[in-house]
């Protein structure tokens, strides 16, 4: 996956040196919310999935956005080598409910 | 200040949104830290809303606290100005912003947007969100009404009306509003305007048009309803149409407003909107019903019709009454005294709580929390009112208002108990070698396994179809613990029916244990938050023991007489002295007191 923008209410770069470091290059980082801002980078830049809080999930969804919840990354297991294909199946399953749906997508859309 | 970790109603800046998010055309502009953002999700995942509520928040954080928030505030004013081109303008601060004092309300004054802008003082520390809702539509109302142009009312405005309250957020509002539509379209009355529901500021100017207001729920609709009865002698409806004795008062009330005949209008109103509930209730199979012991706590909108539905539509027992809306107190203090129980006026679930664990009674009807608590205590329930949950938005049409309102009461609130017939034979037939507990359900056929409960070696026998062999009825008592499985031998059964040894039983602890392990497997059609209709019956300690066949004969009676039977029998004991209860004592007992 590539990353197009990482964004956060608050970013302690000392704390997050490496994590930083391992961004590739040219990865947007925003902080602070300014939510109206980002969800127009984010129609710009039409991402295949969009990491975010549960308050735009639905928003997102209903715009044709496929979504993460990013509280769940929080809430599961996913440090470590075993648990690494957990982290990726977290990544995978709103695209695998996607392709089991698609026939009622449309439709929920309209 | 009191530390909670669950509150019925949140503060009234989000009975504010649920006002700005209802409406269209309209944007609030809230004086907020980052943290206070997480209202959006109540409306976005919950409701299931499609798009975020039109809110900006200025979302300072602890840095800015050195600098200027209130140019802060102007700028997110000014922003959502220009990028959403709303017809009207609602600030204000939210709990946390309240503490720094930039007044909003000013602010956005100097900012001479060519929009009404309406400032809302919500005092955060003193009131909570449905007082918010309803504070925040008066102040629309106000600021938008427009008068009336004659002073004479136009011809035809009796039968006009305004429906006021309807929100985001609420307790079924979407469905009630399309029944009280259908019922005013048979009635044949006009609607003029809905406020909040989908209301754009043009709709709140024409407000005054209309010959009186219908108030869906005065929590949140009645400071509007009454300015509007001040200032244009617009009169509203009092009666909230939950239940069909409510429904056709309201309907009385409307004609007096309109000027109609209301008997030929609820005949109309009964052709449109068939209901059912008062013909099921009437029905003999609804005779069960009779006397069920209560609970009702929720909005006082709710909690007061849900306690008359109850009482006058189903038969019931309301036993405690209960709401968190502190502004209507009085009403249900008022209606508590004529069910002649105590009042529980409170925001503090765990005192519902210790309320609804004292009473036990056979149905609680409570908001999500004491739907928890319920569940807590073993005991049905059904949900009656806000705070809303996401199952409280369900894809069907599920209104509480009007004759299909009704309806659904009945259906929700039925449901969860259990049918007196059912459970009737369900304890008659316990025992029963193809209905025991560990029996697997005939309809699951060969490969069906039982209850998980009841172990492997049930469903070997099952499967089997033969009589249980000897080794599997001795070695399950070990494999399942105290649950003795049934086998496939009539005696065997009746005589391993109880668990635990088949010594005679210590009462004061066994026999409760009994029913209570027994009854929720001999009912496998039942909830399972269903709870075993004797699971209150508890012998007091020191009273006799039972002998098993005594215990069994006891098992036949019908639950509904069972527990008065267990007490006449034990309290006839006690008093001869008889140590071990056997069937003829039971017998005996019977006898005595049908004398």
């Amino acid at each position: 996956m590539r990353p197009t923008e990482v964004g956060t209410p608050y970013l302690h770069r000392t704390l997050l040196a490496h994590e930083l470091q391992a961004l590739p290059e040219g990865v947007r980082l925003s902080e602070g919310q300014d939510v109206e801002r980002q969800l127009e980078r984010c129609r710009a830049e039409r991402p295949d999935l969009v990491v975010c809080g549960l308050g735009l999930a639905n928003p997102l969804e209903a715009e044709g956005f496929t979504t993460k919840w990013s509280i769940e990354l929080v809430f599961s297991p996913i440090q470590g080598y075993e648990q690494a294909g957990d982290l990726a199946e977290l990544f995978a399953r709103p695209f695998v409910r996607r392709e089991r749906i698609s026939a009622l997508i449309s439709e929920a859309h309209r | 200040m009191k530390l909670a970790l669950w509150t019925y109603e949140g503060p009234p800046h989000v009975g504010a949104m649920r006002v700005a998010t209802a409406m269209r055309d309209v944007h609030y502009v809230l004086h907020a830290p980052q943290g206070d953002t997480y209202a959006d999700l109540l409306f976005t995942m919950i409701e299931r809303r499609n798009r975020r509520p039109p809110v900006t928040y200025t979302t300072f954080q602890a840095r800015d606290l050195g600098g200027d928030t209130a140019e802060l505030f102007k700028r997110a004013a000014h922003e959502a100005f220009e990028r959403f081109q709303p017809r009207a303008m609602m600030v204000g601060a939210s709990c946390t912003a309240e503490l720094i004092q930039d007044d909003p309300g000013g602010l956005a004054q100097t900012l001479g947007l060519p929009i009404p802008v309406v400032p809302l003082e919500l005092p955060s520390y003193q009131r909570k969100e449905n007082w918010g809702a309803a504070e925040t539509l008066l102040q629309m109302v106000r600021a938008l009404a427009r008068p009336p142009g004659n002073a004479e009312p136009a011809p035809g405005a009796r039968l006009r009306c305004n429906i006021l309250g309807p929100t985001a957020l609420g307790f079924r509002h979407r469905d009630d509003l399309i029944e009280i539509k259908k019922l005013l379209e048979a009635i044949g009355i006009d609607v003029n305007a809905i406020a909040p529901w989908q209301a754009s500021p043009a709709d709140l100017a024409r407000l005054p048009e209309a010959g009186f207001n219908v108030v869906l729920y005065p929590e949140t609709a009645g400071l509007a309803a009454g300015w509007l009865r001040r200032q244009f002698k617009q009169p509203h409806t009092h009666t909230v149409p939950i239940g069909v004795q409510a429904t056709e008062a309201f309907i009385r009330e409307v004609c007096t407003f309109a000027g109609l005949e209301p008997e030929a209008a609820i005949a109309r109103c009964r052709r449109a909107c068939p209901g059912h509930s008062a013909w099921y209730s009437a029905s003999v199979d609804a005779t069960y019903l009779t006397g069920k012991r209560v609970f009702v706590f929720g909005d006082a909108t709710h909690a007061l019709a849900a306690a008359h539905y109850a009482a006058t539509e189903l038969g019931f027992n309301v036993v405690g009454l209960g709401t968190y809306s502190r502004e209507f107190a009085r009403e249900v203090r008022e209606a508590a005294a004529g069910y002649g129980v105590e009042p529980l006026i409170t925001d503090d679930y765990l005192e519902v709580e210790r309320a609804v664990a004292a009473l036990q009674p056979d149905l609680v009807l409570g908001t999500q929390m004491e739907r928890h608590i319920a569940k807590r205590l073993g005991l049905p329930c059904a949900v009656i009112s806000a705070p809303v949950h996401v199952q409280d938005f369900p894809a069907r049409h599920s209104p509480q208002m009007g004759y299909e309102g009704a309806n659904v009461l009945f259906d929700t609130w039925v449901h969860p108990l259990m049918m007196g017939l059912e459970e009737h034979l369900l304890g008659m037939f316990r025992d029963d070698f193809e209905f025991h507990e560990g029996a697997a359900p005939s309809h699951l056929g060969r490969s069906g396994h039982g209850r998980a409960a009841a172990g492997d070696t049930l469903s070997d026998a099952s499967q089997g179809g033969a009589p249980q062999t000897a080794e599997a009825s001795t070695a399950a008592p070990a494999a399942s613990g105290a649950r003795v499985p049934a086998t496939a031998s009539w005696q065997a059964t009746s005589d391993t029916s109880i668990p635990g040894e088949s010594q005679a039983i210590v009462v004061g602890s066994a026999p409760q244990v009994a029913f209570e392990a027994r009854e929720p497997d001999a009912t496998p059609i039942a909830l399972a938050d269903t709870p075993p209709a004797t699971a209150t019956v508890r012998p007091a300690p020191g009273s006799p023991q039972w002998a098993p066949e005594a215990e069994r004969e006891l098992s036949k009676i019908p639950f509904f007489v069972r527990g008065k039977a267990l007490r006449n029998t034990e309290r006839f004991a006690a008093e001869r002295g008889v140590a071990l209860i056997t069937r003829d004592t039971l017998y005996e007992a019977k006898s005595h007191y049908g004398r």
